[in-house]
């Protein structure tokens, strides 16, 4: 009662939330993973600089901004202590959950030498000999290596990656509530989807039922575009305007407690007579090439095997990736473009991940994008967002 | 929103623009001595002229672009990139290429082979960003090759705009300042944090921002450091990050928000009321009243030749002390919304003083008055400096303070 009464102005949500999801209870599981594994690898301290990492280490909810931002180190942890240090942007302890003590955060600072000052002064830092880092830029390599003389430097995303892919039940709670409000504004939007409207007004539509739904941070951009078959998928929303007979894809993600909510559908633009039968083709090709991929989302299965249950189906793989790690946002794809045959029988499949699985068809007329996540358990992949695909699919 | 308050796209010539970019990289990158720039971060490849998503920055670590620029002054950049849309039409076909990964080794193997292709003679590469997988390792794939921090280059070409960047930062102000409107007239007692966004985000997209880049701010501010939460040092806690909170009558609300247009920022910040009739308090509009003299004195020292350390000693000859030391009298504003210079931040005056101010710079000038136990007032104000002074590119007025 105490604690209610000393933040009397909490909106609704959190007490639902409290409910939900121990959050402390989360936060230490959180941080004894990474310092398990900082142990492991002998890291006497790690700097991350990516607000995810940050995140998962921390539980700090700091200003969110969309792009990476240049590489700044504000979140240091250090094994021997067990501490966690962090940097507020807006000076206020207010966003910093209370294990990080009021003495281990620090005002966000323009002058990287005060930093520096920060750094020396945390105890575990100077004496540290393996240092981990999510990334780095070379006016921060340049100040630290002097600082840090005889220390090692070694990069540690694929450490970060391996702890979040593989999901505690607190996570997967936030992760079913993130992709519970993409799917009620990705619906929002299809019931927006008629002759006459734009693009914009498709994504502005999104992005609106998102906050009224309690959060105004977003995993992308969205994608809210008139397919056209014969082309590839259109990522950037534009002022065309929807005419009947067209199909469009309606792609959006959303941040709930840092976790990442997505999905993609293909929505109808019509009249009572609804689809054709060609337009209903798309769908259906879209579907068999998923049913495929979504069956080897299974334990001991690899990147590998989605791209060659992909690849089964017969259609032409698509520009983006195949399948990627859902958690704290994204966490690395297992297939896709770029990734070389042994770089996806690296990205095992393993119980209690989260994988978004997309896939594209064209066509000669018409196409047919979606995504879905799904949870990879013991029994089997288990979907996650399963909002129905409209007029297409019927 | 009714359309004919959309901000209405001006006419940008943006292969003018990459060109004149491009030129501007290619001065920078002479000036310092770099063969090729290898540009990771995605407001340096908006600036090279390659687009993508905006989108959360670990889905952009992941789905990431490329873009490496050389110092042949005819040759377009090289681009390995998931979103062929975004590569303009004066880049070839035969430079753009499927993605590199870069946040696994064997997408940094991929970057050494192509930096041997298309910069086989480079004496001295310059990155903007290094990821995990480059540490302790990038030096060992680039033998021969001396490595450098690409900022050095973008930063220096990025500091002074054309008059295309200018038209595009208009806009992106423009769009975001009709949103705010909207905001503004929805600012009641009982309405949450989370309804000003949607109000917000709604109004941004319909009318075709690019992307909003931070989570909008509604800063619910206590009149006295001591009522508000403990900070680090001593002062006022902004900008705290939104949530699902009611607004409250009377309270005071610091906002603050930020889209893209074509990839240039845009910068809102104002101090509003929370009221059916909102009025600030006699003590409040005396806050007002020192900011706007604060302004004054710092837009008449705004010419080419000043520097940035005389606008810093302008407005501490009015007010003395800024609140919220840990932020700045402003900074610069481009392909990156708080991009270098900073202004009288903690990088001292000494640094502000190595700034000279020149036609096509763009600043944010968002300087904070307070009074412990009235409370205060801040406002961002986007000036870009001109041949014989500035002009403004923020339009919105100063309700309910004016």
């Amino acid at each position: 009662m105490t604690d209610l009464l000393s933040t009397p102005n909490i909106g609704t949500g959190l007490l639902e939330h409290r409910d939900r999801v121990d959050f402390a209870a989360l936060r230490d599981a959180r941080r004894a993973r990474v310092l398990t594994e900082m142990k492991a690898r002998g890291l006497d301290a790690c700097f991350f600089g990516r607000e995810a990492n940050a995140r998962y280490v921390s539980g700090v909810r700091r200003l969110w901004t969309a792009q990476t931002r240049p590489f700044a180190p504000g979140c240091l942890v250090v094994l021997g202590t067990g501490e966690v240090e962090l940097l507020s942007f807006s000076a206020s302890y207010e966003d910093i959950p209370a294990e990080v003590g009021p003495d281990h955060f620090f005002p966000v600072t323009w002058n990287p030498m005060n930093m520096m000052d920060w750094f020396a002064k945390t105890p575990g830092v100077l004496d540290a000999r393996r240092i981990g880092f999510d990334g780095l830029s070379p006016l921060f390599e340049g100040l630290l290596r002097p600082l840090l003389p005889e220390a090692e430097f070694v990069g540690v995303e694929d450490m970060m990656r391996d702890l979040r892919r593989h999901k505690l039940p607190a996570e997967l709670a936030c992760l079913r509530t993130a992709a519970a409000i993409a799917e009620s504004a990705l619906y929002a939007t299809a019931t927006e989807v008629r002759p006459g409207v734009t693009e914009h007004h498709l994504r502005a539509a999104f992005f609106e039922r998102m906050c009224e739904l309690g959060t105004s941070q977003f995993a992308q951009q969205g994608t809210f575009t008139v397919l056209d078959g014969r082309a590839p998928l259109r990522w950037t929303t534009s002022d065309r305007v929807l005419a009947a007979g067209d199909v469009v894809a309606l792609a959006g993600g959303v941040l709930w407690a840092g976790y990442e909510g997505s999905l993609a559908r293909t929505w109808w633009c019509g009249d009572r007579a609804g689809p054709s039968k060609a337009a209903r083709a798309g769908f259906t090709r879209w579907r068999a090439v998923m049913d495929r991929v979504i069956e080897q989302c299974h334990i001991g299965a690899t990147g590998s095997d989605l791209r060659a249950a992909y690849q089964a189906s017969g259609e032409p793989e698509p520009q983006m990736s195949i399948a990627y790690s859902v958690g704290l946002g994204h966490e690395g794809p297992l297939a896709g473009p770029g990734m070389s045959p042994a770089l996806e029988r690296a990205q095992a499949i393993d119980a209690d991940m989260v994988l978004g699985v997309r896939a594209f068809v064209g066509g000669d007329d018409f196409g047919f994008f979606g995504e879905d996540m799904v949870l990879v358990t013991a029994d089997g992949p288990v979907p996650i967002t399963t909002i129905g695909h409209g007029p297409l699919a019927s | 929103m009714s359309p004919e308050l959309r901000a209405t796209a001006p006419a940008v010539d943006f292969a003018r623009m990459r060109g004149e970019r491009r030129a501007r990289l290619r001065e920078a990158m002479a000036a310092n001595g770099f063969d090729a720039l290898v540009l990771i971060g995605p407001s340096n490849q908006e600036y090279a002229g390659i687009r993508q998503p905006t989108a959360d920055a670990m889905r952009m670590h992941h789905e990431a672009v490329v873009v490496i620029i050389t110092s042949h002054p005819d040759e377009p950049p090289f681009v390995w990139t998931p979103f062929p849309e975004g590569v303009p039409a004066d880049v070839p076909p035969d430079h753009v290429h499927g993605p590199l990964l870069l946040e696994f080794p064997e997408g940094v193997g991929a970057l050494a082979r192509a930096i041997g292709e298309v910069a086989p003679a480079a004496a001295r590469i310059g990155f903007d960003e290094i990821t995990a997988p480059m540490i302790g390792v990038l030096p060992g794939l680039l033998t021969g090759i001396e490595l450098g921090d690409a900022t050095l280059a973008t930063g220096a070409a990025r500091i002074v705009k054309t008059p295309d960047e200018v038209a595009c930062i208009r806009h992106s102000q423009h769009i975001n300042e009709i949103a705010m409107y909207d905001v503004e007239a929805a600012l009641r007692p009982g309405v949450r944090q989370n309804e000003l966004s949607a109000i917000f985000l709604r109004g941004v997209f319909e009318q075709g921002a690019s992307s909003s880049i931070i989570d909008p701010i509604w800063s619910i501010t206590p009149l006295s450091v001591a009522a508000g939460s403990l900070t680090a040092n001593g002062d006022v806690g902004f900008p705290l990050a939104s949530n699902d909170r009611f607004l409250r009558e009377g309270d005071l609300i610091l906002c603050d928000t930020g889209i893209t247009w074509m990839g240039y920022h845009s910068d809102f910040g104002k101090t509003w009321i929370c009221s059916v009739d909102p009025k600030p308090t006699a003590a409040q509009r005396e806050c007002f009243t020192r900011w706007r003299e604060v302004m004054e004195a710092v837009y008449a020292t705004i010419k080419p030749g000043a520097t940035c350390g005389d606008l810093v000693r302008a407005a501490a000859g009015v007010e003395p002390k800024h609140a919220l030391r840990h932020f700045y009298l402003g900074h610069g504003c481009g392909c990156d919304s708080g991009e270098p210079p900073f202004i009288g931040s903690d990088l001292g005056i000494a640094f502000d003083d190595t700034v000279e101010l020149a036609p096509g710079m763009v600043f944010v000038l968002e300087p904070v008055v307070w009074r412990d136990g009235v409370g205060g007032y801040r406002s961002e104000e986007i000036v870009v400096v001109t041949d014989d002074g500035f002009d403004r590119l923020t339009t919105y007025g100063y309700s309910p303070f004016a």
